[in-house]
Parts: structure tokens; C-alpha cells; sequence
């Protein structure tokens, strides 16, 4: 078997090398025959790759620990679930599934129908391929999937506890797709400069792409962010970690692209900015590997020190400088026929600020990340940068952005006027004031929170106006019921009414984020039929039980909760001792609600068995995981199809007689 | 004279009881005291772990408790661990020095962004602005979401007819 896999890969790799040659050559001597063949040969790397992971499910899957990467992270006594979610616990296996997602898009765009006959189609894929090279290369020579062991060992070292959680097999796969995902629109933007199709064709022909690339991208922070809460040990559900600001800087800068783009396509203007977005968005994939994968900084969610980060520091130095040279190169043909700002107060400039403040959080959370580095460097201190000086910095940028995303929706295209502005954002802004008076009569007195909650408010207000207003015009018009009106309305403009309901999402999740900052925590020892106190809550620590779950010993304790006095039932916190791992995992026990969640933590026991636990009740957690749930929801209403604006775009670019 | 002795010995040995009894009881891991100082450490790179099962957490929170305790102020204990670590014991750098840089380069780097952003669209708004005086009065008008609703049904209208 490990022949087929070796085979596979090595193949691979030669026939990436070879595809690549078969477009550029094709290219550059015009012929079809040459780019035929290129397309033959990303369809047979990408067949490969199937085989390659099946191969590994199936080694997986059934234990065969004489290979290096079965033995390093399952056991035969791990459930079968977790065996194949191992596939991405090391970094073979991550560096295979990455390239099989990169091997799919790759064909996908090679014989994509909407592509049929477009000139760019050939140029689009050897950038993919280039990307495809690279990781093959990785897989043969650096960190190889497939590698023997001198004999049979007779046990695995299986798979790290903090790994056995649902969020192993959903969390990587989501963030991969995002990351890889940003390949197309960076393919797509660098191919539409070197034919010098300077349209929005490119921008129009991704725009699925990347609302789906941003969506899972989403999904993979969020789920991260539930397991992490989850997971003891993890710092909650987002820490600043090195590893989340590397999946968090993309994020910020897809979200800039996706509004500066609509600019583009409208009104013809910020090409340039437009495009360094989208190489600056797959350059941070590549520097958020190279953090991940390099060891440079510490990290609880890093892979264990290697020497890959220096070649993906390699690569991405590379195809930052390529693409740079492309887009400098064009740069005059681009300025050519460029929009222009008509008016201070208008959604273009007001989306430009969007974009600066969304530049500007990318940057701070850049430069904290790797200020470490910096003043080791410069200084040889090497100074601790954590989660106050991230909630500090981060914290008036955040609410900024809040704002503008409160205005956005409200301000006409080309040039709003001031009565435009006091009609749609009166009523909003004094309900908001309101609310801010409320909280602070409350006895909030911290300014941020009153601040935060008062900008959600009118975030969530002014969008409410916008789908009221939209409505009211349709009725005018069609004369419809109401939730007619409302559902055609928001079917026939399905990109707008998709990206409200994200805001709305981003809306409930800063609700959520602001309110968990509320959280109250204790840590007692108790005695059997021992109670302890906590906000509303009472917890009577009741017994302390033991069971086995298939070769794992599962320690707990019974605790009785009441809340005011009402009793609200058990809940069961517990520690897992495993066969094949030294150290014990944690299991929290959380009872969520609307208004907040209990988070008990079974920490140490006595032989008497009196009992240590950490309490916490952490408040409007679960809005989070909603809001994320209702973004998820606008990211597929925005790109569903439809007989509505989803119309192919036209190419319009220079013809080639290859396509 | 006497009496005044024995008064004081009184005193001190009662005040000295007094803080033993209450003093080393008011501080324990749980107090609001002990978190917030130790919100500002470190704790040798285990500030973001679980108190529950972190065994150096713990030892931290316990430490800080016992000098609140023996009468240390909130300043004396983080000068205390200044001192002792440096500006490495603590979880961001200091606001002075090199590492005010930290703080400030990316509130510098929002400000250039903002001034190139306001003089760029303003050279743009006057440029248009000069070349609107010339177009018709409705070249100028908003564009606000009853346009785009009616324009959008008006589309549909089309697409239904033609």
C-alpha cells in the first residue's frame, strides 16, 4: 500500500510540473492541443489526490500502524470517528488535505462550464498549479505521508485528547476550504492582469468563490472558537492566540475585498486596491501556515516545530513578488478609465472607510502578533503580548467598525445628502441613546460596554429601517402583502438583503462577545452534600462516581444547580483518563441559556472525596454561536442561485486563440 | 508610665490578632483583588490556562492572595514581580521604552491611512465636483434603496414581457 501512496504523490508532483509546463507552453505558442493536455493532466493530479486520501482514510481507518503517520497519531483503541479526523492532525496529513482541496478547485476551474472557451482559463490554472507544485513538493520531499516504519510497533501513541472533540473533524476541514478557497480569486485576479482584461469579469466570475471561501473561513473561526470554549486549557473561546490571529487576519481583509469589490463592479473605481486586497488575503493564508507550521511563536493550537515554515515563508515571499511584479507592471493600464469619488458622504467613500478600518485591525492584530519577534529581535527581549494589549487596541477599532457597518446600508450611492442622513438614522440613533441610558441607570458603568451595546443597537436598527424602507417602496409599486413584498424584495437582491443578514449575524455575535466580558468565576473545595454559591446559582456538590467508556476510566461528579431557588437539575463535569495518553483531559459541563452559560469544571478530587471545582457563569455566550448560525445562513441567501442576478458575466477582455 | 506600656503591648498584640484573624482570611483565589493582579502577569506563559488545572496558575493566584494578605498593595506586588521578571512577567509590554511601539504603530499606521484616504477623496470630489457643474441637475441626485427597489422591479417587468 505504501507503494500506491508514494506512487500517488510522486506522480502528482511530476504531473503538476508537467501541467504547468503544458500551459505555458501552450501559452506562449498559442496551442490548444498543449492546453487540452494541461487540463488532462490537472484532472489526473487531482484523481491522484483522491487516491492519496482514500488511502489514507484506509490506513487510517484500519490501524495499519507499520506506517510512521497511523502509529504517531491513532490507536487501535481510538473510535473510529477520531481515526479518520487523525488525517489532519499532523502535518503530512493537513499538507495532504490542503492539496487535495487545492487539486479539486483546480479541476473544477479547468472544466468549468462558465469557463468553456475564456482565454483566462489556461492562465488561471498555472497560477493554481504553482500552488499545486509547491505543496506537492512539501508531500515528496519535506513531510512525507507515506512513510514505513522499521517493523510493526504494537500500539499507537494516539491521538491527543484536546483532538477527540467534534470540533477536530469539522474546525481544519472548514478553515482549509476558506484558506485554499482564496486561491481562485487570487488566480482569477492575477490571470485578468496578464491577459490585461482590466473589467470587473474577474471580480464578477469569483464572487461565489469567495463569499464561500469567507463563509467557511467563518465557520472554521467559530467552530474553533466553540471547541476552544469547550476544550480546557485553550483560553476560552478566542484567546489571541498567535494561531487564531492567523486565521483572523485573512478574515478581516476577504471582509474588506467583499465590500470594496461592489464599488468596483458599480462604479469602476479602486482596481488597485482591489487587487492588493486579494494578494494580500492569500499572502496571510500562507503567513498563517508558516506561523502554524514554524514554531517561531508559542502557540497551544501550533503543530510541534518544524522547518516547513521556512519554505512556505519561501513561497509566499515568492508569490507575493510575482504578483506584485504582474500588478505593477499593468499598473498604467489599470489607472486607465478608474472611477472617481464624487462626494465625502457616500456608500463608496463610506465602504473605503470600512476597508481602512478593516486594514487597520489586520495590522494590529499583525503587529501584535509578531512584536515578540520584534523586540527579540531589536532588543533581545522577547515580551509577552496577550489578551489585554489585544482587547485594549482592538477594542476602539472593533466598535469603529461596528459603526460604520451601522451607517453603511443607510447612505445613498455617489453623494447623500443631510436630509438622506437625519431621516433614515434619527430614529435609530435615539432608540440607541436610549439603550445606553437604560444600561447605565442599570448600573453599567464602564464606558465600553455602555458604548458597544448602544452602537449594536443602532446597527441592528438601521438595518431593520433599510428592510422596512425596501419593503415600503415594493408595496408602492406592486401593491403586495406585506411578507409578499418582503421575501421578493429580498429574493430579487439576494447579494444585498444576504449581506444584511451577516451584518445582523456579526451584530448578535459582538452582543454576545460584549456580555461574556460580564463573567463571574469561583474556585472552592467541597465536601459531599456541600454547597457553593454563585451569582443566582447554588451548586451542591452531590457524589463523586467513576465508569469506563471502552478502554477509557471516566471520573465525575454529580452536582445538583439551583437557580433562585428553583431547582434546574444535575450536571455532570468530568475528567477522562486514556489508555495511551500520560495526561487526563478535562470534559466542562456548560448549561446554556439565552441569558448565560454555567461552566463547571471538575478540577481535583481527595481521597475523602472532597472535591475542587471552578464555576463560572459566563453571560450571553450563546448569541455567538447564533450569530454565527444567522451569518452562515446570509453568506448561502447571498450566493443561492436563482432566476435573480445570477446571470455568468461576459468576458470582455482580449481574445487568445487558446482557451 | 506602666500602665502606658502594658496599654500599648495590649494594643499591639490585639492588632496584631486582628490582622491574623481577618487579614489572612480577607485574600483567597477567589477575590476580586487577586484576579486583577493577576490579570497583568504572565505567569511564565500560563496566563491563558485554566486556573482548574493549571498547577502554576494556581500557585500564582495563592501567591498573590498571601502578599495581599501580609499587607502588600496592589503596586508593591506588581513591582515585586517587575523586579522579579521583568517586563517578561507580565501579559503586554510595558507603555514605555521600545515597546511603546506596540501600542502606538498601529494607531500611527490607522492615522496615515485616514489622511491618505481624506486627501485622496478630496482631490477626487473636486475634480468631479468641477466637472458636475456642467451635467444636468439629475446626474447629481441620490441614489438611495426606493431607487434601487423600483429600479429592480422595473427590470423584472422587462424580463416578464421581453
Amino acid at each position: 500500500m505504501h507503494i500506491i501512496g508514494n506512487v500517488s504523490i510522486y506522480l502528482a508532483f511530476f504531473l503538476s510540473i508537467y501541467a504547468f509546463a503544458a500551459y505555458v507552453l501552450g501559452i506562449k505558442k498559442q496551442d490548444q492541443r498543449l492546453i487540452d493536455s494541461g487540463k488532462g493532466a490537472t484532472m489526473g493530479i487531482f484523481i491522484l489526490a483522491s487516491i492519496s486520501m482514500i488511502l489514507m482514510f484506509v490506513l487510517l481507518g484500519t490501524s495499519q500502524l507499520q506506517f510512521e503517520y497511523v502509529y504517531r497519531y491513532t490507536s487501535t483503541d481510538l473510535p473510529v470517528m477520531y481515526k479518520l479526523a487523525a488525517l489532519w492532525a499532523g502535518n503530512a496529513g493537513s499538507l495532504l488535505l490542503w492539496t487535495f482541496f487545492l487539486a479539486m478547485y483546480s479541476a473544477m476551474i479547468a472544466f468549468s462550464r462558465k469557463m468553456k472557451r475564456n482565454p483566462m482559463t489556461p492562465y488561471i490554472i498555472s497560477i493554481m498549479m504553482l500552488n499545486v507544485i509547491f505543496f506537492y513538493f512539501i508531500l515528496s520531499f519535506v513531510t512525507q505521508p507515506f512513510t514505513l516504519m522499521d517493523g510493526v510497533p504494537p500500539e499507537g501513541r494516539g491521538l491527543n485528547p484536546m483532538l477527540q472533540d467534534p470540533g477536530m473533524i469539522f474546525h481544519p476541514v472548514t478553515l482549509y476550504l476558506g484558506y485554499v478557497g482564496l486561491a481562485v480569486p487570487f488566480a482569477f485576479a492575477i490571470a485578468s492582469l496578464i491577459v490585461k482584461s482590466m473589467d470587473a469579469f474577474w471580480i464578477q466570475m469569483t464572487r461565489r468563490w469567495t463569499i464561500i471561501a469567507w463563509a467557511f473561513l467563518t465557520l472554521g473561526n467559530v467552530i474553533g472558537g466553540y471547541w476552544a470554549y469547550t476544550e480546557l486549557g485553550w483560553g476560552g473561546y478566542w484567546a489571541w492566540d498567535p494561531v487564531e490571529n492567523a486565521s483572523f487576519m485573512p478574515w478581516l481583509t476577504v471582509t474588506a475585498y467583499l465590500h470594496s469589490v461592489m464599488i468596483q463592479e458599480r462604479k469602476n473605481m479602486l482596481k488597485v486596491w482591489n487587487l492588493s486586497l486579494i494578494i494580500l488575503s492569500y499572502a496571510l493564508t500562507l503567513f498563517g501556515t508558516f506561523l502554524v507550521r514554524s514554531g517561531v511563536l508559542t502557540s497551544v493550537h501550533a503543530f510541534g516545530e518544524t522547518n516547513l515554515g521556512a519554505y512556505f515563508l519561501v513561497f509566499m515571499a515568492f508569490m507575493v513578488i510575482l504578483s506584485m511584479y504582474v500588478l505593477m507592471s499593468r499598473y498604467h493600464l489599470i489607472k486607465k478609465d478608474t472611477g472617481q469619488f464624487e462626494s465625502f458622504l457616500s456608500k463608496e467613500s463610506s465602504f473605503l472607510v470600512n476597508n481602512l478600518i478593516l486594514l487597520g485591525a489586520t495590522f494590529a492584530v499583525f503587529w501584535g502578533t509578531v512584536f515578540p519577534l520584534v523586540s527579540e529581535a531589536v532588543r533581545g527581549t522577547k515580551v509577552t503580548v496577550g489578551v489585554p494589549f489585544f482587547n485594549t487596541v482592538m477594542s476602539p477599532i472593533l466598535l469603529a467598525l461596528l459603526f460604520i457597518m451601522a451607517v453603511c446600508p443607510l447612505i445613498a450611492w455617489q453623494r447623500s445628502s443631510m436630509k438622506n442622513i437625519r431621516d433614515n438614522f434619527l430614529i435609530p440613533a435615539i432608540i440607541s441613546l436610549a439603550v445606553a441610558a437604560v444600561l447605565v441607570i442599570m448600573g453599567i458603568r464602564d464606558a465600553y460596554p455602555v458604548i458597544a451595546f448602544a452602537i449594536i443597537s443602532f446597527m441592528v436598527l438601521t438595518h431593520l429601517v433599510e428592510f422596512i424602507r425596501g419593503t415600503k417602496a415594493r408595496r408602492k409599486v406592486t401593491k403586495e402583502a406585506v411578507p409578499v413584498a418582503l421575501f421578493r424584495l429580498m429574493i430579487r437582491s439576494r447579494r444585498r438583503y444576504g449581506g444584511y443578514i451577516v451584518h445582523l449575524g456579526i451584530a448578535l455575535i459582538a452582543f454576545g462577545i460584549v456580555g461574556s466580558n460580564f463573567d463571574v468565576e469561583r474556585m472552592e473545595t467541597l465536601s459531599i452534600g456541600e454547597s457553593m454559591e454563585i451569582d443566582r446559582y447554588t451548586l451542591t456538590y452531590e457524589n463523586l462516581g467513576q465508569r469506563t467508556e471502552g478502554v477509557n476510566d471516566i471520573v465525575f461528579a454529580n452536582i445538583a444547580v439551583e437557580k433562585d431557588g428553583r431547582e434546574l437539575g444535575y450536571i455532570q463535569p468530568e475528567r477522562i483518563f486514556y489508555l495511551n495518553w500520560e495526561e487526563p483531559s478535562t470534559e466542562v459541563a456548560v448549561r446554556s441559556t439565552l441569558r448565560e452559560d454555567l461552566y463547571v469544571v471538575l478540577s481535583g478530587w481527595e481521597e475523602d472525596q472532597r472535591a475542587t471545582f471552578q464555576v463560572k457563569v459566563n453571560p450571553l455566550v450563546k448569541w455567538i454561536w447564533i450569530g454565527s448560525y444567522v451569518l452562515v445562513i446570509g453568506s448561502i441567501f447571498a450566493i443561492w442561485g436563482g432566476r435573480y442576478g445570477q446571470v455568468t458575466p461576459r468576458y470582455a477582455g482580449p481574445e487568445r486563440k487558446v482557451h | 508610665m506602666h500602665t502606658l506600656k502594658i496599654t500599648a503591648i495590649i494594643y499591639v498584640i490585639l492588632a496584631a490578632a486582628f490582622s491574623t484573624a481577618y487579614g489572612q482570611e480577607a485574600y483567597d483565589i477567589n477575590s476580586t483583588e487577586v484576579k486583577e493582579i493577576a490579570g497583568y502577569l504572565s505567569m511564565e506563559g500560563h496566563s491563558e490556562h485554566d486556573l482548574a488545572t493549571c498547577s502554576t496558575k494556581q500557585r500564582y493566584y495563592e501567591e498573590i492572595a498571601e502578599m495581599l494578605n501580609d499587607g502588600y498593595t496592589k503596586e508593591e506586588i506588581l513591582q515585586d514581580y517587575e523586579a522579579m521578571y521583568g517586563e517578561q512577567g507580565f501579559r503586554e509590554p510595558d507603555k514605555s521604552g521600545f515597546s511603546i511601539l506596540a501600542w502606538t504603530i498601529p494607531f500611527l499606521m490607522l492615522g496615515a491611512g485616514s489622511t491618505a484616504f481624506i486627501l485622496r477623496i478630496k482631490k477626487q470630489v473636486n475634480n468631479q465636483r468641477r466637472e458636475n457643474e456642467t451635467l444636468p441637475a439629475e446626474r447629481n441626485a441620490d441614489e438611495n434603496t426606493e431607487d434601487e427597489v423600483i429600479r429592480t422591479i422595473i427590470e423584472e417587468e422587462k424580463r416578464k414581457h421581453f
